[in-house]
């Protein structure tokens, strides 16, 4: 289920920072949502968040849609990195797939104090 | 030489018989000139060197994708490598058995000189054994090669446009799965952090998405041009190769000869609509050095809609021995003709060693009924 993840993330009172990279040279789009709001989309994913303490209690919805194009490999794999919190966070996900299948990956982040 | 290729039936009777008449005519041709010079086609670095080598095509070869693969593909051929596999054939690419988070899309198609090396570089090995008729031992003959590019060109400017076509669709798969999980959150808030509750809905929301066969369809076709304009490279690339083949004796490592080995260079010069390729090969031969050969070629393509055009010259020599060189030269027009469709006209000189058939002209004419012509995009890469 590596698919999917769930995280809590401390927050203080910087701004928090998500970059999201489609990896093992596949093709990916992502959707970002803040609460219900959508604040982010496309290949790549580089995006304030908000600051600390704004956040605190909200939940960050993250999916990727990756679909194998490459006829090297069946490897998909999404890093989330997270910054402006406490510390510095990077979170994988990685899945092999059928031959020209397509995943969805799913990570929520609930930021915390 | 005339050859008759991709026959579509119906066809008449007199259409028939001449298709079988010079169907079989071609076929004298053909087996006349298998001592000859090698087509060009056939120089080019092999995708797997160590199996050309060897001169065997296997029917069975394992390509491993992952470390776990490899590791059960090799143990289980070499008795948990207490043994040489008699008749084994794998070929492995190092850099893609594991994951790369780090490597991007954009990364893949315009590779950097190390990249280009890594993403390529193609491991091949093989065994084959075979009695000595009349004799006790049996030899095992091992070949080992190894392949890369040290560049690969670019993607061509099609990929974008593709790649533009299948993010649609994918963002449209991306946002449903979001939308829907944010919204039951909002609802529920315990459900943020319960994984497998989320992990359920996700593959519903996914799967309910891709029902839809028309969705699916397009993703499909998107993704298959995509693919294809990834691997038509333009630019300059450059492909290496070397494999080296050892017999055993009755399988003893002790017992070994280093029998024959081969390098392969082949730089090419890609276009949208044409290609301009430069082969070079060489063959040694440990145990017949009069063997020892060189061969170079260049072949230049340009393909349009309603014709094409082939140019390619091919030439070898010995490196030692009285072995007189040989070359050869070819002309060859796709020109898309009515029902037809392709008809297909090669013009060469095939010069051989001893220079007796040094003016037999090579035609071959190929009626394309219902099939496709024989220089196409395909035939650029």
């Amino acid at each position: 289920m590596s698919s999917t993840l769930t995280s809590p993330y401390r927050v203080g009172e910087g701004v928090v920072h998500l970059t999201i990279t489609v990896g093992d040279g596949q093709l990916g789009t992502s959707t970002v949502m803040l609460g219900t709001e959508r604040i982010a989309s496309g290949e790549a994913i580089d995006v304030d968040v908000g600051r600390g303490l704004e956040i605190t209690g909200n939940v960050l919805v993250c999916t990727t849609a990756v679909t194998d194009i490459l006829p090297e490999t069946n490897h998909t794999s999404v890093t989330y990195d997270l910054t402006g919190g406490l510390q510095p966070r990077k979170f994988i996900q990685l899945e092999d797939i059928d031959p020209d299948g397509t995943i969805v990956y799913l990570a929520v982040f609930t930021f915390t104090q | 030489m005339f050859t008759v290729s991709c026959v579509k039936p119906p066809l008449s009777p007199a259409r028939i018989l001449l298709v079988v008449c010079l169907s079989l005519f071609s076929y004298q041709i053909a087996g006349a000139q298998q001592d000859g010079i090698p087509e060009f086609d056939k120089l080019r670095t092999p995708v797997a060197p160590g199996f050309v080598l060897m001169g065997i095509a296997p029917t069975s070869v394992a390509r491993p994708g992952a470390p776990t693969d490899l590791a059960v593909a090799v143990l289980s051929r070499t008795d948990n490598l207490s043994a040489v596999p008699k008749n084994f054939a794998l070929e492995v690419s190092p850099y893609w058995l594991f994951s790369h988070p780090e490597l991007t899309l954009q990364q893949y198609k315009n590779p950097g000189l190390t990249e280009s090396i890594l993403h390529t570089a193609s491991v091949s090995v093989a065994t084959s054994s075979e009695a000595v008729s009349g004799a006790e031992d049996q030899t095992t003959s091992l070949g080992v090669g190894l392949r890369f590019s040290i560049l690969r060109g670019k993607a061509s400017g099609k990929a974008d446009q593709y790649q533009s076509q299948v993010v649609d669709i994918l963002q449209r798969l991306s946002d449903a799965v979001a939308d829907s999980i944010a919204v039951a959150i909002a609802r529920n808030p315990q459900l943020a952090a319960d994984t497998e509750a989320l992990d359920r809905r996700k593959r519903e929301i996914q799967h309910a998405v891709q029902a839809d066969p028309a969705s699916s369809a397009t993703l499909a076709d998107a993704k298959q041009e995509l693919i294809e304009a990834l691997q038509h490279r333009q630019g300059l690339s450059v492909e290496l190769a070397g494999a080296g083949l050892w017999d055993f004796k009755n399988g003893s490592y002790d017992r070994r000869d280093f029998v024959r080995w081969g390098v392969w260079l082949t730089p090419a010069l890609n276009f949208e609509n044409g290609s301009l390729v430069a082969v070079c090969r060489y063959v040694g031969d440990d145990l017949d050095p009069d063997d020892n050969l060189v061969d170079v070629g260049v072949s230049a393509i340009l393909v349009s809609k309603k014709y094409a055009f082939s140019l390619e010259g091919v030439a070898r020599a010995f490196v030692e021995g009285e072995r007189d060189d040989q070359h050869r030269v070819a002309f060859t027009l796709d020109y898309e003709v009515g029902t037809i469709r392709w008809l297909t006209v090669t013009f060469g000189r095939d010069f051989d060693v001893e220079g007796e058939n040094s003016l037999i002209a090579l035609a071959n004419l190929s009626f394309g009924f219902g099939g496709q012509r024989q220089l196409d995009a395909s035939s650029l890469k």
